[in-house]
């Protein structure tokens, strides 16, 4: 199909994403019960964990992406780590929204400078550090160079957000996957399980779809530079001078 | 904390969510559309 970044493979995977995205809509807003000590509130877990995970993956991926360019110099990688760095912003936009909205309910604010959030904040504010310097206005090679720099940070930060609450006393709550609630009903614990999935899937779908069109990207400055400079060779040879005479 | 209030929190989360991803894949359609239009079919292996 012309036009677009999509191929056979991403439109079954997309496919998928989608239909998982109504089962987990389903099972979050309409089966799963109400919890005992949070109420409806229970229903943003549903969300703000599976993409706080799959937000922490994606930086892994741009941080192994950022390495292996440094050491190969492959545009492959390199696209591959800015492309999951987008991806994993947004998700953890979401995180920080809907940690936010939580909190209102669980602690009766929104925000609060406890160690998981200020890290995680540090680490949202590392990620548009990361992609500002994606569009600073120069020379490619430099750039990339440059970005995986800035992109290894991601990693020490991510880590440091993921032990917040161990290493610190802090208000959120400890990791939720690594040791499950024994108590956690069977539902809920399925639903999260199912937001994981999705979640993972929608990365794997975005990362395609976002390599593609920053492979088009890489393409279009090349042709756009190949232009210019023919451009300038045939002034040259037509007898025109590159620096014009004052 | 009334009950109403949480799941207006619990709308607002999934709403605010699915509105960002949204965004995210119209935009990359929008540019990958415009891209393609520029770019040579042999560049364009996986399509």
């Amino acid at each position: 199909m012309t036009g677009t970044t999509s191929s056979r493979g991403t439109r079954v995977l997309g496919a998928l994403t989608l239909a998982g995205m109504a089962a987990l809509l389903l099972f979050a807003l309409v089966l799963s019960p109400q919890d005992e000590v949070q109420g409806e509130a229970v229903r943003m877990l549903y969300v703000h964990v599976p993409t706080a995970i799959v937000a922490f993956t994606a930086f892994f991926v741009t941080v192994a992406g950022s390495i292996v360019y440094l050491w190969k110099r492959s545009e492959w990688w390199d696209i591959t780590a800015h492309a999951s760095a987008e991806i994993g912003a947004v998700l953890l936009g979401a995180t920080l929204v809907s940690g936010m909205l939580w909190g209102r309910v669980s602690w009766g604010v929104y925000w609060t400078w406890d160690a998981r959030l200020t890290t995680t904040a540090l680490l949202f504010v590392f990620v548009l550090g990361y992609l500002a310097v994606r569009r600073l206005p120069m020379e490619r090679d430099r750039r990339s160079r440059l970005a995986a720099v800035v992109g290894l940070l991601l990693g020490p930060t991510t880590i440091v957000c993921h032990y917040a609450t161990t290493w610190w006393r802090t208000l959120h709550q400890g990791p939720t996957i690594t040791r499950l609630n024994p108590e956690i009903d069977g539902i809920m614990l399925f639903t999260l399980m199912l937001g994981m999935v999705v979640f993972a899937l929608l990365y794997a779908w975005l990362l395609i779809h976002r390599f593609r069109v920053l492979w088009l990207e890489h393409r279009v400055e090349d042709l756009g530079l190949d232009a210019a400079l023919a451009e300038r060779r045939s002034e040259a040879e037509d007898g025109g001078t590159l620096v014009p005479s004052p | 904390m009334t009950t109403s209030f949480q799941w207006q929190l619990v709308l607002l989360c999934w709403a605010l969510v699915l509105a960002a991803i949204a965004v995210l894949v119209v935009r990359s359609v929008q540019r990958a559309r415009r891209l393609s239009r520029q770019v040579p079919e042999e560049q364009r292996r996986w399509m």
